[in-house]
């Protein structure tokens, strides 16, 4: 899932570590959600939506879920 | 929160010191001489285990349960230092919170632990049927074992179909 967090990290000037650490996760769950590897629970895509004063779907990409309810596939 | 975690702490400090001082007595009684009961004892290089030595169907055995009891209270003497040192500095507490509540780490250990066990199951499975040719006493270890690891599956997965 595609996410909006590297660009907002560095409109904020935070590091990944700080972001962790505000958001109560370690450092490589933010460098993975950054990459796409991990999809975060709704609990933690609202604090990091939160943190930024965003809504969730501000942050996270969620059009390829879309996409994929729409062909079926979910 | 935090204070939920921290008497969580406190009490897992407590368990690991009621290990600790287990062992540490074990320990003391195993390498003290006098409770060693035979020369047969003394000649496999302290395998002494009080009770256990006795019905042990050999020598080594003790050792080896000595050993790892020694390895686990290591481990969890040094889980004690790092609880202890959490519970005086925030910054500490906060870490380590945040390293075992970390939902990332969590799901990691789910997906391994779930697998590692079906491959144990396999693997079991396996050396059974390999174990067969050679041990009956192994075989049926071997199989015991699988099914102890089938049920504790089976077992785990009735739970939490009925509690999640």
């Amino acid at each position: 899932m595609k996410t909006r967090i590297p660009e907002l990290r560095k409109q904020q000037k935070l590091s990944q570590e700080e972001l962790a650490l505000a958001v109560s996760v370690t450092r490589q769950t933010i460098s993975s959600l950054e990459s796409g590897k991990y999809i975060a629970s709704l609990g933690l895509a609202f604090k990091i939506a939160r943190y930024f004063g965003l809504h969730i779907e501000e942050v996270f990409d969620f059009s390829e879920l879309e996409d994929a309810n729409h062909d079926g596939n979910l | 929160m935090m204070e939920t975690f921290k008497s969580t702490l406190r009490r897992r400090i407590v368990l690991g010191a009621i290990y600790c001082s287990c062992a540490c007595l074990l320990l003391a009684l195993c390498v003290n001489p006098t409770v060693m009961r035979s020369t047969e004892l003394r000649n496999g290089g302290g395998a002494t285990i009080v009770y256990f030595a006795g019905l042990a169907a050999n020598q080594h055995i003790p050792s080896f349960i000595l050993g790892e009891i020694t390895g686990v209270g290591l481990v969890m003497l040094a889980y004690i230092l790092r609880c202890w040192l959490a519970l005086r500095d925030e910054t500490r507490l906060k870490k380590l919170y945040i390293a075992q509540k970390d939902e990332r780490t969590a799901l990691i250990l789910d997906k391994a632990g779930g697998t590692a066990l079906s491959v144990v199951i396999f693997g079991l499975a396996l050396g059974a049927a390999a174990a067969g040719l050679f041990s009956e006493i192994a075989f049926f270890a071997l199989n015991a074992a699988m099914l102890f690891a089938l049920l504790v599956k089976a077992g785990f997965k009735l739970f939490y179909g009925k509690t999640l």
